[in-house]
């Protein structure tokens, strides 16, 4: 029996070349030491790793030199017997023998190297000069990723939320607010769709009015209201009107001007953003626009036209309004009361020096005078809201949100000295007021039993109405006391004191048309202290109402403009009151008729200021 | 005047400026006057209530750089095709390299300075990201190449990894007829003395467990109880193992360098592609709730 060593190796055509060595005797040294019969180069096998012993037919056994191990079919030991029939393969560092049988008893030794992993270098020297790039510089890859990854997130997974593919509990679309809300719609955050309704259509003024309208009925606007502070609305429901139907505003608004205004307009319509929409003025989406500010409490207003810029010239834009150019607060047109005409209420300048025709006949000048009757009545009166002479807040009473007066009431306002009660043997009567009618038939009942007062000599103490009898003092009133139904709306009967009565050939009152408001279209605020009371604190009615010298009921009492410029657009050096000269001091953008409310919280929810005139009488 | 070059000769030989100079900053000049003409508008258009994208200026400055984000882009596929004159190559990475710093003036001017966790400020985001390694690239670009042939030589890293495996070869051979523990302390130098490796490593040129040095350091140990014929082996060994060093010093140094010249573009890259998905999405978000 022989060993056999066959040393294998490989061409780099793949090919193998076998050299064959046979071994003198039975003991075989495996090691790099050059005295060993089997030599492997291998720094990892010892100098005399081990030895191979032919111990019998097809039999040897492998004993370690020193301690080193060497492996065995995969197992590591240190002393072997092997039975060369089942070629076992030992690995001694990176060589593997691979014992066989081969003829004649002979045994093969076979001798090879353990070839590297695919790109894998033992020494870890890159074969071929080439070093492979590092792993994470597949860029590509990256892109892709990347790119794919945010078309994903950021532009399909909102737009499948937006048409409503997914019931997400996260709002994916929030991602595309530029910015924050303002405080009182910080609920609507995760509602985008709460205002944007439609895809590539501006915010449309229907997704506000949805909340907001104030042209609603009051039910529409509670429930609106309540809709929104269960959404989680922080504040009270703002309710707005509009200025004018939109389609008047669009040809009402000047065209753009300049280069900023012109491409402004161009870059609108280019990108289908209408003008003169809620959205237009009130801008979303800054939360505050000084930066780092806590959010405003209403969206931004930021007016694309001023008040001045679309009043002056709005004549010409629109042939039929009814407006006057207002080109500025010193050329502010003179008021234009509201008055009765013959084609019912009109509004006529100041400048023509209209007259009122309330039907009533009503002499300011007498019932101020301080010497006159009616002062001498008040003083008489003294103690029961009456003073020295009469004032005008004896008669005038304030509305109830005091910027204005409420309507004279007659009943209210006059009968204290007007009473329209008189005695008779059964007791006190008192005549109707405004019921033209009952006055005739409680007269005719009481015809010829007793005088019915009448005329300013009859007059009776105010507040002691008929207690002495049916004149002053309980006598006839003299020589021209009237008796008969005929008397009382004659020249000086009861009614024909206040009221112009015809009597051809039925008695006929000129209705009383009282107005509630003289100026529609602005607001004058009684309540503001300067317009109430003078620097001594006296009331300070006479410096714009010239009632003291008011001999007739036609005179229309109403200051003209140039009152309010001694105060409104004076400066400090010019006026003792000096007062803003702005637009909206007294007309507000969303309701015309009033002054602007302060902030935070427009409401015009509630109605319209009454301008019809208030009819009294038939 | 460019003189019309022999076959074989440059044009203009000594006149050779980069992209960064072409043509006495040519671009610098034009971008230059792109942002001042930006920041004018910005200054001049009042937007109210305050500058944001969606003013006449907001929308004019973020069209320009959306179109010059997809014109630098171009770029990938412009530096596959190589021309001269006005239109070269250089001078179209001159105009890449300025007016991509332009972008990021007119897009933050664009941005009105209004920032948030939206997709807007994502694409914002990305456009700086991409400027400034695009910036990252420019500075390495003018920094290393220097420093990347002075470290080379006359050598090509071909040559550095032939130097090493035969330096290896040597070491192996030399090592043959050492003890089982000397050999050992040599196995390391072969095994472990990477090149190359991942991007960290190539960056930091750092290889901490390099087996070369380990072995180095154990050598003068080894010598100690070695006999006389062993420590003139391992004299030998060690000239072997400090030539190695030397040369995978050379090569570790060739790979940072190289690295550092190319990292930028894998941020750079990806980046542009993710910026450009961005935009769309900002532009697309912006009109459907528009």
């Amino acid at each position: 029996m022989t060993l056999v060593l066959r040393q294998v190796t490989r061409r780099v055509s793949g090919a193998e070349i076998v050299r064959e060595k046979v071994l003198p005797t039975d003991v075989a040294r495996i090691g790099r030491g050059a005295d060993c019969e089997i030599r492997l180069p291998d720094l990892a096998v010892s100098l005399h790793h081990a030895t191979l012993t032919l111990t019998g037919p097809g039999q040897v056994s492998v004993v370690s030199a020193g301690r080193e191990p060497f492996g065995v079919d995969g197992r590591f030991v240190t002393r072997t017997d092997i039975d060369v029939s089942r070629a076992p393969r030992l690995t001694f560092g990176d060589h593997i023998l691979t014992l066989s049988p081969g003829d004649g008893g002979r045994i093969l030794i076979n001798l090879a190297t353990a070839e590297p992993a695919e790109g894998d270098s033992a020494s870890g020297v890159p074969a071929g000069g080439v070093i492979p790039k590092a792993r994470i510089f597949g860029r590509r890859r990256i892109a892709w990723t990347l790119g794919l990854g945010i078309v994903a997130l950021c532009l399909l997974w909102p737009l499948a939320a937006f048409y409503g593919h997914l019931k997400a509990r996260i709002d994916p679309d929030q991602q595309w607010s530029t910015g924050p809300l303002s405080s009182a719609h910080a609920f609507l955050e995760d509602d985008c769709q709460s205002c944007h309704q439609e895809a590539f259509v501006a915010v449309t003024d229907a997704s506000c009015k949805t909340c907001h309208a104030g042209d609603q009925t009051p039910a529409m606007m509670a429930a609106a209201a309540t809709s929104v502070r269960r959404a989680g609305s922080p504040d009270t429901l703002s309710f707005v009107r509009d200025h004018a139907p939109r389609g008047r505003i669009l040809w009402g608004a000047p065209p753009p001007a300049g280069i900023t205004g012109q491409a402004t307009a161009w870059v609108r319509r280019t990108f289908n953003l209408p003008e003169q929409r809620c959205a237009s003025c009130h801008v979303e989406h800054v939360a505050n626009p000084v930066a780092g500010r806590p959010p405003e409490p209403i969206p931004t207003l930021t007016p694309t036209q001023t008040c001045i810029q679309c009043h002056t010239g709005l004549t010409h834009r629109l042939k039929d309004t009814d407006l006057a150019d207002a080109p500025s607060w010193a050329r502010h047109p003179n008021f234009r009361p509201t008055l009765p005409g013959p084609a019912g209420l009109t509004r006529v300048s100041l400048d023509s020096r209209p007259r009122e025709a309330s039907g009533l006949t009503f002499p300011h000048d007498l019932h101020l005078s301080p010497g006159g009757g009616p002062a001498r009545m008040a003083q008489t009166l003294g103690g029961r809201g009456y003073g020295a002479a009469l004032t005008c807040a004896n008669c005038h009473r304030p509305d109830a949100d005091q910027t204005g007066f409420a309507p004279v009431q007659m009943e209210r306002d006059c009968a204290s000295c007007h009473a329209l009660s008189f005695a008779t043997p059964g007791g006190v009567r008192q005549l109707p007021h405004g019921e033209p009618g009952q006055v005739v038939a409680a007269l005719m009942a009481w015809q010829g039993r007793g005088p019915v007062a009448g005329g300013a000599a009859a007059r009776r103490r105010p507040g002691e109405a008929g207690a002495a009898g049916p004149g002053v003092g309980g006598s006839p009133s003299g020589a021209s006391a009237v008796n008969t139904v005929g008397g009382a709306f004659g020249p000086r009967g009861a009614c024909f004191d206040c009221h112009t009565i015809f009597r051809t050939p039925t008695i006929r009152f000129i209705p009383v048309r009282l107005p509630g408001d003289f100026l529609s279209r602005g607001a004058f605020d009684h309540s503001v202290r300067e317009h109430r009371v003078d620097r001594q604190g006296q009331p300070s009615c006479a410096q714009c109402h010239a009632a003291a010298t008011s001999g007739s009921a036609t005179d229309l009492l109403l200051p003209s403009v140039s009152e309010c410029v001694e105060c409104h657009g004076q400066t400090t050096a010019q006026s003792p009151t000096p007062a803003p000269e702005n637009c909206e001091t007294c007309h507000s953008f969303h309701a015309p008729s009033h002054p602007t409310p302060r902030p935070p919280r427009p409401n015009f929810g509630t109605p319209p200021r009454r301008v019809a005139a208030v009819q009294t009488t038939p | 005047m460019a003189k019309t070059a022999k076959t074989g000769e440059r044009s203009n030989p000594g006149q050779h400026d980069g992209f960064l100079g072409y043509r006495n900053f040519r671009w610098a000049w034009r971008a230059g006057a792109l942002c001042v003409i930006a920041i004018a508008a910005y200054f001049l258009m009042d937007a109210e209530p305050r500058p944001n994208g969606g003013s006449v200026f907001g929308y004019a400055a973020g069209t320009i750089a959306a179109l010059l984000v997809l014109w630098l882009t171009l770029l990938g596929l412009r530096k596959r095709a190589i021309t001269s004159g006005d239109w070269s190559l250089k001078a179209w990475v001159s105009a890449h390299v300025y007016l991509g710093l332009a972008v990021m003036v007119v897009a933050t001017l664009h941005s009105g300075f209004q920032f948030g966790w939206n997709v807007h400020t994502l694409a914002y985001g990305l456009m700086v990201v991409v400027v400034v390694s695009g910036l990252f690239g420019i500075t390495v670009y003018a920094i290393l190449p220097r420093y990347l042939s002075r470290n080379r030589g006359e050598t090509t890293q071909k040559q550095m990894l032939e130097t090493l495996k035969a330096l290896d070869r040597q070491i192996n051979d030399a090592a043959q007829p050492l003890s089982e523990a000397q050999a050992r302390v040599v196995q390391m130098s072969l095994d472990d003395s990477r090149v190359g490796g991942h991007l960290w490593r190539r960056l930091s040129g750092g290889h901490g467990g390099c087996g070369n040095r380990r072995a180095l350091s154990r050598l003068s140990g080894l010598r100690r109880q070695a006999t006389d014929v062993q420590v003139q082996m391992l004299d030998r060994i060690e000239e072997l193992l400090q030539r190695k060093a030397a040369a995978l010093a050379q090569v570790r140094r060739h790979l940072q360098i190289r690295a550092w010249l190319s990292v930028w573009l894998a941020v750079h890259v990806p980046t542009t592609i993710a910026l450009i998905a961005a935009i769309t999405a900002h532009v697309f978000s912006v009109f459907i709730y528009w």
